[in-house]
């Protein structure tokens, strides 16, 4: 069961801000989707090791080399707010 | 021509990239989609993007932020809608939670979901990591089979890429038994119209002498809650990146930096995936990690080897890829959960990364590799 108080901070760590009324409709949708996932519990997993990845691919390594790079204007290009050639964002410290 | 459309999931530097969302609008990418440069250098000729719902992840696009589209009161998928009304020849399309195969299936089109690791995912928005594909809607098999070889093969940009050599050895491990599986419990809650296809290809298939046998297999149903679980926890990570700083939506209404972050994923972000965000970030959480997360991780391997096993007699597993061959504004408008829901279809090739074909309304599921036989068979519906 998944409480507002869990919605709550789960919505702070998510730097998403909720207002009351969400806050409740959220916890009830959330729960609606655990209800659905009940039945994984009834899946006999002991000595089942976790499956993360479907490919047998591991450690995939490349050489360190500089390859082509964008320009700072060019990375640049999407910023909502830039200044002097970098990201503006507000004082931090 | 070789006139194809593309989900608006690819990253594409003449045209802008939204993956469905406020945050993305109006963002156009510095480097393109490693499939386009290879559609593009067979020939094929980009027309436009297609809509999709917020992050690709909902039923059929009804989660746009730039709005659904409805043919009538059904809800239609934008890329199938595109082939269908012979726009385009083909649509290329990012398979995160099945919605290309339902807009598929719904329009009777053919749509290959390749084999994971087949097909590269370098310049897609990232969603689903771990399952997601980059697919083909077209409107025949042999259309699906051209789009797909020009896209297929080794990118040493994407690190889940097969290398050539893994290919060929599980290529040449695919054998040909002339045998489907249907499988019932797969069957559960799908209405007259979707059991009238798997009847009618059940009938094609036998008269074409491949033999069609029923078999239960109650593990592969649970595939969809454990997508469910592992999809928004993937979700909620990759969609962590968008704070406002470096690209997309930035909110006007900050006096520091955590409100910066705040507001603009909170103005940005639409109610279906802030659900998923919040049901990912839960399942992570220190409480659940064990329970929900890890266990299916685990449920996942239980079905994977399942699915193995079934596949080891047998050509695909024939199953529907939707409840029903069409969604009403009513029921999409009235259940918010259906994405939940509906990937109980689709969530068994999702979560295996095996392949998947739709063909005559219905999806099969093959082994690993078998992209060419489960076409194969779609030419026989």
């Amino acid at each position: 069961m998944i409480s507002k108080d869990v919605v709550e901070k789960v919505a702070k760590l998510s730097r998403l801000h909720l207002e009351e009324e969400e806050i409740a409709q959220y916890a009830d949708q959330l729960n609606q989707i655990l209800d659905t996932m009940a039945g994984l519990q009834q899946i006999d997993t002991d000595g089942v090791a976790p499956l993360a990845h479907v490919l047998p691919i591991e450690n995939v390594f490349r050489e360190d080399e500089v390859g082509e790079c964008f320009t700072q204007e060019t990375v640049l290009a999407n910023a909502p707010e830039q200044s002097n050639g970098m990201f503006q964002v507000p004082k931090i410290v | 021509m070789n006139k194809i459309v593309i989900d608006d999931m690819f990253l594409t530097t003449d045209m802008p990239t939204t993956a469905g969302s406020k945050m993305l609008e109006g963002y156009t990418s510095l480097f393109e989609a490693e499939v386009l440069t290879r559609l593009k250098a067979a020939d094929y000729v980009i027309a436009g993007k297609t809509k999709v719902g917020e992050f690709g992840a909902d039923l059929l696009g009804e989660t746009c932020y730039f709005g659904a589209e409805y043919e009538g009161e059904t809800l239609q998928y934008p890329a199938a809608a595109a082939v269908k009304s012979g726009d385009a020849k083909a649509a290329v399309v990012m398979d995160v939670n099945g919605a290309p195969r339902r807009g598929a299936a719904q329009n009777g089109l053919v749509s290959l979901k390749p084999t994971y690791g087949r097909v590269s995912r370098y310049g897609t928005i990232p969603v689903a990591c771990s399952g997601e594909t980059v697919g083909v809607i077209a409107n025949n098999a042999a259309d699906c089979r051209d789009v797909f070889t020009a896209m297929a093969g080794y990118d040493s940009k994407d690190g889940t890429s097969l290398p050539e050599s893994m290919t060929e050895q599980g290529k040449a491990a695919v054998t040909k038994k002339n045998k489907v599986v249907v499988l019932s419990s797969m069957l559960k809650g799908t209405d007259e119209a979707v059991q009238g296809r798997i009847a009618a290809v059940t009938d094609q298939f036998t008269k074409n002498g491949i033999e069609v046998v029923v078999a239960d297999a109650d593990v592969v149903a649970y595939a969809g809650a454990a997508w469910n679980i592992l999809m928004s926890a993937e979700l909620c990570n990759n969609v962590s990146r968008y704070d406002g700083v470096k690209y997309g939506y930035r909110t006007k209404n900050y006096t520091n930096i955590d409100e910066l972050y705040t507001n603009s994923r909170t103005e940005a972000f639409g109610e279906f995936l802030k659900s998923a965000i919040l049901f990912g970030s839960e399942t992570l959480s220190t409480e659940n990690y064990k329970k929900v997360y890890d266990k299916a991780l685990r449920v996942r391997r239980v079905i994977r080897d399942n699915m193995a096993a079934l596949l080891a007699d047998c050509d695909a597993l024939l199953m529907p890829a939707a409840s029903a061959l069409a969604y009403s504004r009513t029921l999409v408008e009235g259940d918010k959960y259906l994405p939940y829901k509906e990937n109980f279809f689709t969530a068994p090739a999702s979560i295996t990364g095996l392949p998947a074909v739709i063909a005559g309304g219905v999806q099969l599921v093959g082994n690993a590799f078998s992209e060419d036989l489960l076409l194969d068979l779609a030419e026989l519906v």
